[in-house]
């Protein structure tokens, strides 16, 4: 036994029995809440109970633990050698708890111990099946933090696993070394945070997120609870104020999720449906169809299958979610790329076994269940025994959706009377429909690299597909090589801005009809109101954002949001009289109808200022191409771009972080005098009468401006270009800067400037950070072949090789050449970026006839050496090496501008939306202690 | 025909064209023989940058242009003309995703996605020098 130095054995010993005691508690409290439920004996619920708490404790415990050694960087263990560093802030520990997926496990799992506690003490008559649903979900995330082998297959990843444990350091001689910590100097230092994830957003937006992810197993496990119990209608009242509780939890993880894409992230937006984003959202659009189709059964005994399976539903997609993002499937189609942890098949089985449970229990009759677990096993047993593994997952999806839809018609009896055209119930259950469609959209495009993996036993069949429909699509799933639409925003915008208008014109208007029958003219009297004012603001918001054409689609979103603001805003007021408690779903509404007015205005409008200010013209070179993209920005020099004049001014250093100062400044227009002198057009001109130019020179030339023929007599340099505006007064500074990171990268991070009606969002793309110079104060030297007549690019230059001479005997003494050398000249056009062409002679001499002599040149005016290296008459191509002056160029850097408009509404619907569902949420838990009372 | 069933035809309807309309819109990885073979089409065409050559990257002529060499999966080396600016640690990826469309010689991305090792993939194995060991 080796005594090591400087480690803290003691934590992950106690971390590692920590989690192994909250597993073993929690299957103890799954098979008690089982027997509590079958034999209803007190006891066994005592002991379920007991063991609940032992697993709350323990896990709680687990993870202070995990915290504490992360605080006292004791970086012996993998975690927070991986996660942190002796150099982060303290508000940071807290992000490197759930940067890994160990941690995340952790927290899912403490969201969970503390929500179940609450519904220990709540639920009443449910409390054994749904705290037995919670205490198997327990068991499935803690099996994966676990740690331990069974065999040869691994369970978990424990995170209190030290790093000379890890299996692929076992056995390594520095393992050996009892004072390995003082003598490998990296573990002094852990590596650290991603740079992404040092910022505010970070250290809120995974646990809430996890929360709204935790939150959602509670209505499922009163909907398992409701079908293992027969009680198809009673489980949904207690499970209402979970499901909204979870809409509303969820829908502000994920806007965080956006909050911290617009700040931190430079990709120029709140949401760029990324897989990993997708995988939130999809889960979420299903809940709200799950919450509201719960509420509607309340009133009217209707939609108790829809409820259920929207319900179940929702959980199963947090867990693909969770696999999606986990597994290391989503591979090459996500920036947020993660890879595969080593757990992908455990996850995998959680995540059928959460299909299969629910599947079970919707088949109700004894017969399915045991055809449907027959089949189950069948397709274990060839799946592994024939190497079939994913025609046998696929054949059990199939079956796990099918039998339970045979099943339906026998326990669900149709209501007798259909529910009438205009009632709240009709619209609302088409309203679920539709969200289901839209998650399912979004689910489909999203779960592309799952297609190649799933579609690989159909290749035939889709071949022939193929051939049939031409649609490459098939092939390339055939061959498995299927990828995500290449402009993938516009392709979802495309499918889910269609839906979004039908939600909210949903929103609008059905809070206005009853349940149960409503006079269409009492219905059409009611939102008349509404509906003209939103009318008038589109018409409004049509000239004013100019929406038109192909954009029409645009314009009705526009017109459905706006309707469904103004519609819910007139019903909390006329109809709700402004009850406070009563108008939560009115002002949650509200909200979310601003978060899509926002979010439409904001991207539909929004305006990359930055255009390309450079002398070359990249749309020639591709139709797919654009110049409007990134700007070039030299110190100093100010430059027109868009409504705005910018400037460079300075970097500074500030720990790791470099900061760049861009001073904003407006506009302002020139007046010239009489007698001004501009260049315009290649000639000087000279004005004719005082003016303020307008937008085109063209159109001023005529009445303004004449030729001045002979220009002899004016100082050429000092007279400006001809524009329309200068640089006015600064208007505001932004500092976007480079977090430098050796281990992660170097990442760039915006700076954005604030209005109440636009942000002006500004980031560094590219910047020289280090620049190499030599002892001469040249930068490196770029190699460039050459023939005659060629042109190169070096630097900010281009060069040409106009001619090549062999230097002639009475040249000798011009260019100090020895007798018995053999020398060729090369003559070089060097043109600057404004336009200048100066030459330089650089000399190949070749000693002997054998030792080529180095003979560089510089060419002052340009600051670029040339060396001639090699003459290669074969190719005709000739070797010359590049180089600038250091004090050549200025310092530029290129950055990227863009003005999003009205991006205020989005985030005020945010706070709008969040404020409305605690509202009804509040209003929901009244009700049913009123009718417990009563 | 009643409601519900309308309602049922409609859902039906819009889940399968959305079904093939995500097909048909997808776009295909493949390698870049394929590409050049199919010049009009685009593809995702997934590789490794080419250390041994040169990224030009000349932002006084034109910051959106990025012009580098990269191996795909197979060995191919081709040139790439990127419409971007060059992102930051360039030279650190492992492997590269180019979307765009073959042209002549050249193949012209107009996005990509790059990852880099250390993000992501844990680092832990450590050496111990020999000079460590013999103190």
């Amino acid at each position: 036994m080796i005594e090591y130095v400087g480690e803290h054995p003691f934590y992950g010993q106690l971390g590692e029995a920590l989690i192994a005691l909250s597993f073993v508690a929690a299957l103890l409290s799954t098979f008690s809440y089982y027997f509590s439920f079958r034999t209803n004996k007190i006891h066994f619920q005592s002991l379920a109970r007991a063991s609940f708490s032992v697993h709350s404790l323990a896990l709680a415990s687990a993870a202070i633990t995990l915290f504490v050694m992360l605080f006292n960087k004791f970086f012996e263990y993998n975690y927070v050698w991986t996660h942190a560093n002796t150099e982060m802030p303290l508000r940071y520990i807290f992000s490197c708890f759930w940067e890994g997926q160990e941690g995340s496990f952790i927290l899912w799992s403490f969201w969970n111990v503390l929500l179940g506690n609450i519904l220990m003490r709540t639920a009443r008559n449910f409390e054994s099946l749904t705290m037995m649903m919670v205490s198997i979900f327990q068991v499935c995330l803690g099996s994966m933090i676990l740690g331990v082998y069974i065999f040869d297959f691994k369970i978990g990843n424990s995170p209190f696993t030290l790093i000379r444990e890890l299996p692929e350091n076992v056995g390594l001689p520095w393992t050996l070394t009892p004072d390995y910590l003082e003598k490998i100097p990296e573990f002094s230092k852990g590596r650290g945070l991603n740079p992404l994830l040092q910022n505010y957003w970070m250290t809120i937006h995974p646990p809430t997120l996890f929360l709204g992810y935790a939150s959602t197993l509670f209505p499922f496990a009163f909907a398992i609870a409701g079908l293992w119990s027969g009680k198809l209608k009673e489980w949904i009242r207690p499970a209402i104020p979970w499901a909204f509780f979870s809409v509303s939890v969820l829908g502000i993880g994920i806007l965080m999720g956006g909050a911290w894409a617009y700040e931190a992230l430079s990709f120029g937006g709140f949401w760029a449906w990324d897989p990993v984003e997708n995988a939130s959202l999809i889960p979420w659009l299903t809940l709200v169809g799950a919450a509201h189709v719960m509420v509607v059964n309340q009133r009217k005994n209707i939609s108790q299958y829809t409820a259920l399976f929207l319900t179940l539903l929702t959980t199963i997609l947090v867990m693909y979610a969770s696999f999606l993002v986990h597994s290391g499937v989503l591979g090459d189609t996500s920036v947020h790329s993660f890879t595969d942890d080593g757990l992908m098949k455990q996850h995998l089985t959680i995540l059928l076994f959460m299909v299969a449970l629910p599947s079970t229990l919707m088949l109700f009759t004894r017969r399915l269940k045991m055809i449907y677990w027959g089949g189950i096993i069948f397709l274990s047993v060839v799946g592994f025994a024939f190497e079939m593994k994913v025609a046998a997952i696929v054949a059990f999806l199939v079956m796990s959706v099918a039998l339970p839809i045979l099943a339906y018609k026998k326990v669900f009896v149709k209501p007798e009377k259909e529910e009438p055209l205009w009632s709240r119930e009709f619209w609302i259950f088409i309203g679920s429909m539709v969200l289901l469609l839209s998650a399912a959209q979004i689910a489909l495009e999203t779960s592309k690299p799952i297609w190649n993996i799933l579609a690989e036993p159909f290749a035939g069949p889709l071949m022939d597909l193929y051939e049939w429909t031409k649609i490459s699509g098939f092939r390339s799933l055939a061959e498995g090589k299927l990828a995500p639409n290449s402009d993938r925003i516009s392709h979802f915008n495309k499918w889910q801005i269609p839906f979004a208008f039908v939600i909210t014109a949903l929103i609008a208007f059905t809070q206005f009809l009853r349940y149960g029958k409503t006079e269409f003219k009492t219905f059409a009297k009611k939102i008349l109101g509404s509906l003209i004012v939103s009318l008038v603001l589109t018409l409004a918001a049509a000239t004013q954002l100019s929406y038109e054409g192909d954009e029409f689609i645009l314009l009705v979103l526009f017109f459905t949001t706006v309707f469904a603001v103004m519609a819910n805003f007139d019903y909390a007021v006329r109809i709700l009289k402004g009850k406070f408690d009563a108008s939560g779903a009115s002002v949650a509404h509200i909200g979310f109808a601003l978060v899509l007015l926002g979010a439409l205005i904001s991207t539909s409008r929004s305006i990359k200022i930055s255009e390309n200010a450079s002398r070359f013209d990249i749309e020639q070179l591709s139709e797919d191409f654009s110049n409007n993209e990134d700007v070039l920005l030299f110190k100093n020099d100010t430059i027109l771009m868009g409504d705005y004049f910018v400037s460079y001014r300075d970097r500074s250093k500030e720990g790791v972080n470099v900061y760049y100062k861009v001073e904003y400044f407006e506009p302002e227009p020139i007046s010239y005098r009489q007698g001004d002198h501009v260049i315009a057009r290649g000639v000087v001109m000279r004005a004719i009468d005082d003016h303020v130019p307008g937008p085109d020179f063209l159109l001023d030339q005529k009445d303004h401006w004449e030729i001045v023929q002979d220009p002899r007599g004016l100082v050429l340099d000092s007279i400006p270009r001809w524009t329309q505006f200068k640089p006015g007064e600064k208007i505001f500074d932004l500092n976007p800067r480079i977090q430098l990171n050796p281990e992660f990268g170097n990442v760039a991070e915006p700076s954005t400037k604030r209005y109440w009606n636009r942000d002006i969002y500004t980031h560094i793309r590219w910047a020289e950070l280090e620049v190499d110079t030599d002892a001469t104060g040249f930068r490196s030297a770029t190699e460039v072949l050459l023939s005659v007549g060629d042109t190169a690019i070096v630097g900010s230059n281009s060069v040409r090789l106009n001619q090549l001479a062999v230097v002639q005997d009475d040249e000798r003494e011009k260019y100090r050449i020895a007798p018995n050398d053999l020398a060729v000249k090369a003559r070089i056009g060097i043109k600057t970026p404004q336009g200048e062409v100066y030459e330089v002679e650089p000399l190949y001499i070749l000693r002997d006839s054998l030792l080529s002599v180095p003979d560089p040149v510089i060419q002052d005016e340009t600051g670029v050496r040339v060396n001639f290296d090699k003459i290669d008459p074969s190719t005709g191509k000739h070797t010359f090496y590049f180089a600038e002056r250091y004090t050549n160029r200025k310092e530029f850097i290129v950055m990227q501008a863009i003005q999003f408009p009205m991006i205020n509404i989005l985030w005020i619907g945010c706070v709008v939306m969040f404020l409305g569902t605690v509202m009804a949420i509040r209003h929901r838990i009244k009700l049913s202690r009123k009718r417990k009372v009563a | 025909m009643k409601k519900t069933h309308i309602v049922a035809i409609i859902l039906i309807a819009v889940a399968v064209a959305f079904m093939i309309g995500s097909v048909s819109d997808s776009s295909s990885y493949a390698d870049f023989k394929e590409a050049f073979q199919y010049p009009e089409k685009e593809f995702h065409v997934v590789g490794e940058l080419d250390r041994s050559a040169k990224i030009a990257y000349n932002p006084e002529i034109n910051p959106n242009v990025t012009k580098f060499t990269m191996i795909d999966n197979n060995g191919e080396r081709r040139k790439v003309v990127l419409n971007k600016s060059k992102p930051q640690d360039f030279e650190r990826s492992e492997s590269v995703v180019l979307i765009g469309k073959a042209n002549g010689e050249e193949f012209h991305a107009t996005e990509m996605l790059m990852k880099c090792p250390s993000k992501y993939k844990d680092e832990t194995q450590f050496e111990l020098k020999e000079t460590a060991l013999n103190n």
